[in-house]
């Protein structure tokens, strides 16, 4: 006779919701829910959603705390910065502008990335080592202090902040890109385009490309939130986005002198940034568990 | 009888306290229980070379360094100093100085004499001076020194009283540093500077403080009170005032918006005697001497009306009230106060007639120079700098009022440095910038802002630059008033800058550690004086 453990026996005899719970558990629903609520929704709809313009600020409404403070009114929930301005109306915008900086600069940095990756693994040799030797520059580099170099020398724009961010995450793609083009390239099929007369671009393209496209999502997933907060430490040191911008690293530096007494200039959008880079980076490791165990290491 | 061992070890005791106290020498200072006072700064240019910063980087000075004159930390009035007396000729363009005798140098380089005037004053008109009254110091064609204890600047043009005592004084950049120690050591000289101050220079650690020792005996009869004096910078105000809550330093500057803060928790506030600063915005741009080839049409703000309309969308009051804590006086015109020769009382009425906040006006205004909403792109510097730690709060308050009237600003923050290399290069045309200046005499001002001569450029154009030569040549006291009001009146037709506020210099202290301070805030880099500071009880 089996020997029959207890896990057999709950197994056999767990109820449906029991069931539809580990169903739900294989999704990262938590991450996705902030995710939603916290960067889609305000990124997309934030002039219907936030209830005043951004920029738009009066010196004599500064500095109001939350409603739920003493001084605080229902017209603004989150309080005031130290220009008057709405700080909801402001975090709502915020999360407009990091996820425009994320995207776009995930999207060049992947862009050039991707290609180099390809043609260094696919052609090898000394194209390959000039690649890589790049790469290993651009990795090794201090991050910070190349960001604020590159920020003094083009001056603090949201496109210097692309570029700063785009120069930065290439190489990570290249990297990628390179070691899975070097073991794609000896399968059967890469041999039998080859035969087949195919160019070396339709094959990079066509044969090898669609196989990484996993992996790629996955590096794009787990760097959107380390994107946003380079971009929130940045603003914050002053290097980022012009300061009229509602970007939640300025705003942080905004309200640190007043930490103390206006605490909630710096809180809320510090609680924003938190919120969101956790929950990418949940739903980045969900992702990458399910789709490309191999990058565990990144 | 035996005496008791009890009795005979207090005496031995009591014996061997006597000698070890009788062992620790006078120091000379009132006994605290601080040695060192530590005043947090939120920095400034760094340099040991007088002739390399502007007058409000003095601070780094003003310890260890001293003038031919002294200013009174209660009245302002001028007095002697490291010079006893002085007179000019009855042309005012030489003026006779008479040196205190028996002064010595720190670190043994010997007693100051007339030399060290000569070769201080060289320092100041060096090719790569910027010293803020460098122009003024250049109109000297010869510093004489008949004797050791007497020197005479000889000047093209000539230097009324009020100037002359003024740029002589604490309250101007002629610091006196020693040529036997250049003709020792050199360019090395300036790595460790001796002075003649009641303190004396030990060591700089750039971006991180700098450290000074009391001098004992000092030719003025005054010992500091403490023993030694650090000036530390901390950019980040809130980094400042930490500092001062937690004890780790006892006296600091501070932005207006934490005075509250800093009062509400038991910080002294110390005010300068005289509110002397003043605070304007300024526009670049402003080259209108004829052919000057600076001149750029394409700038919105060369047109008077644009410069009009930034002028109304401005809300002083409200300004004054949130990023000054209402401590403040308003300033019609930039660099005139009623002690300034030629002051108008009826400029209060002209400013209310042509400033006062209208952002409806403003509107028009652009409209009538041509532009609508959005077409103005403008950019505004803000830095921070001793005592003006305001910048970035005025440049942000600026930029709503702009923005209100459609006028799209975006607001910078950079180093003093690069803001003043950029406008002395006549290459701010894109921007406005706020400074905070101290008062000087108003020809003196006019020389330093106004004058195409000068090397600051805010505003510059024919009308001025023949008032100051006249002016500068004029020894009538009607004429010179005549004179003075004219350009100031120029100044507010023509909307030259954005003036705001007159105010004291304040800084924050520990009261536990510091009872008073009294400093005028006329002198070089505002907080001054240092030895004059008194220790709580």
């Amino acid at each position: 006779m089996a020997d029959i453990t207890t896990r057999d026996l709950l197994s056999e005899t767990s109820p449906r919701h029991a069931t539809g719970w580990r169903a739900l558990r294989r999704y990262p629903l938590f991450p996705l829910a902030i995710l939603v609520f916290f960067l889609v929704i305000p990124a997309v709809f934030a002039p219907l959603v936030a209830p005043f313009d951004p920029y738009a600020g009066s010196l004599s409404a500064r500095l109001i705390p939350p409603f739920w403070q003493d001084g605080g009114t229902s017209e603004h929930l989150l309080g005031t910065d130290k220009l008057g301005r709405d700080m909801l109306s402001r975090v709502i915008y915020g999360a407009r502008v990091s996820i425009t900086v994320s995207l776009i600069a995930i999207f060049v940095g992947g862009i050039i990335g991707t290609v180099l990756g390809l043609i260094s693994g696919y052609f090898g040799g000394r194209t390959d080592s000039v690649v890589m030797r790049l790469v290993d520059i651009s990795l090794s580099l201090p991050t910070i202090l190349l960001a604020l170099v590159l920020s003094a020398a083009l001056g603090p724009s949201f496109m210097t902040v692309l570029i700063v961010i785009s120069v930065l995450l290439w190489a990570r793609y290249a990297r990628l890109v390179r070691g899975e083009t070097l073991a794609i390239k000896e399968l059967d099929f890469i041999a039998r385009a080859r035969v087949a007369g195919a160019s070396h671009v339709r094959i990079m393209l066509v044969y090898i490309l669609p196989n990484l496209v996993n992996s790629l999502v996955v590096l794009a997933t787990l760097q959107v939130g380390y994107v946003i907060l380079l971009e929130s430490t940045l603003s914050f040191l002053g290097a980022g986005l012009p300061r009229a911008e509602p970007a939640w690293g300025l705003m942080v530096a905004d309200g640190r002198e007043l930490i103390v007494t206006a605490w909630w200039v710096s809180m809320f959008p510090g609680i924003a940034i938190m919120l969101t880079v956790l929950s990418l980076n949940l739903l980045g490791d969900w992702l990458r568990d399910h789709f490309d165990p191999k990058l565990k290491n990144i | 009888m035996k005496p008791k061992l009890g009795s005979l070890f207090a005496g031995l005791l009591a014996m061997v306290a006597a000698v070890l106290l009788s062992a620790v020498p006078e120091t000379g200072w009132a006994q605290t229980s601080v040695k060192r006072l530590v005043f947090v700064s939120a920095g400034f240019d760094e340099s040991n070379r007088i002739w390399d910063v502007s007058k409000p980087d003095h601070v780094q000075f003003d310890p260890f360094l001293e003038t031919l004159l002294e200013v009174d930390p209660a009245t302002g009035e001028y007095g002697p100093r490291l010079a006893t007396a002085w007179e000019h000729s009855p042309d005012f363009k030489d003026w006779t100085f008479t040196l205190r005798r028996g002064v010595q140098f720190h670190g043994g380089y010997g007693e100051f004499t007339a030399r060290d005037v000569v070769y201080s004053h060289s320092l100041m008109v060096r090719d790569d001076s910027i010293a803020t009254l460098g122009d003024l110091w250049r109109q000297v064609s010869s510093v004489e020194a008949p004797d050791e204890y007497t020197v005479i600047f000889h000047f093209e043009n000539p230097v009324v009283l009020d100037t002359a005592e003024y740029a002589f004084a604490r309250s101007g950049d002629l610091k006196m540093v020693s040529q036997a120690q250049f003709d020792k050591e050199g360019e090395g000289a300036f790595d460790h500077p001796a002075g003649t101050g009641s303190y004396e220079f030990v060591e700089r650690n750039s971006g991180l403080n700098i450290v000074y020792k009391a001098v004992e005996n000092h030719w003025s009869g005054v010992t500091p009170a403490f023993e030694e004096l650090e000036i530390r910078i901390a950019k980040e105000p809130a980094t400042r005032l930490a500092m001062l809550l937690s004890g780790e330093a006892h006296i600091g500057d501070l932005p207006r918006e934490l005075h509250a803060d800093a009062i509400e928790r038991g910080l002294k506030r110390l005010s300068s005697t005289m509110s002397v600063d003043w605070v304007s915005v300024y526009f670049g741009g402003m080259y209108f001497i004829t052919g000057d080839p600076a001149f750029d049409p394409k700038v919105p703000w060369t047109d008077v009306r644009v410069r009009q309309a930034l002028n109304m969308a401005v809300n002083r009051q409200e300004l004054l009230d949130v990023v000054f804590a209402g401590r403040g006086e308003m300033a019609y015109i930039s660099n005139w106060t009623s002690a300034s020769e030629g002051w108008d009382p009826a400029w209060k009425d002209l400013h209310e007639e042509l400033y006062a906040y209208n952002p409806e006006r403003a509107k028009e205004l652009l409209k009538e120079a041509g532009y609508g909403p959005g077409d103005i792109k403008m950019q505004i510097w803000a830095y921070t700098s001793p005592g003006e730690s305001e910048h970035p709060a005025i440049a942000d308050a600026m930029g709503l009022y702009f923005n209100a009237i459609g006028v799209e600003t975006n607001v910078e923050l950079l180093d003093w440095a690069k803001v003043r290399g950029t406008y002395r290069d006549k290459a701010i045309g894109c921007c406005m910038w706020p400074n905070v200046i101290s008062w000087r005499p108003a020809l003196e001002g006019l020389r330093n802002w106004y004058w195409s001569g000068s090397n600051s450029h805010h505003y510059e154009d024919d009308f001025l630059d023949a008032v100051y030569e006249e002016w500068n040549n004029e020894l009538d006291t009607d004429k010179r008033n005549e004179l003075s009001r004219s350009a100031a009146r120029h100044l507010i037709e023509n909307f030259a800058e954005v003036p705001l506020f007159w105010f004291r210099n304040e800084v924050f202290a520990n009261g536990d550690v510091i009872d008073s301070w009294v400093y005028p805030g006329l002198g070089a880099g505002r907080t001054t004086q240092f030895d004059l500071i008194k220790p709580a009880s």
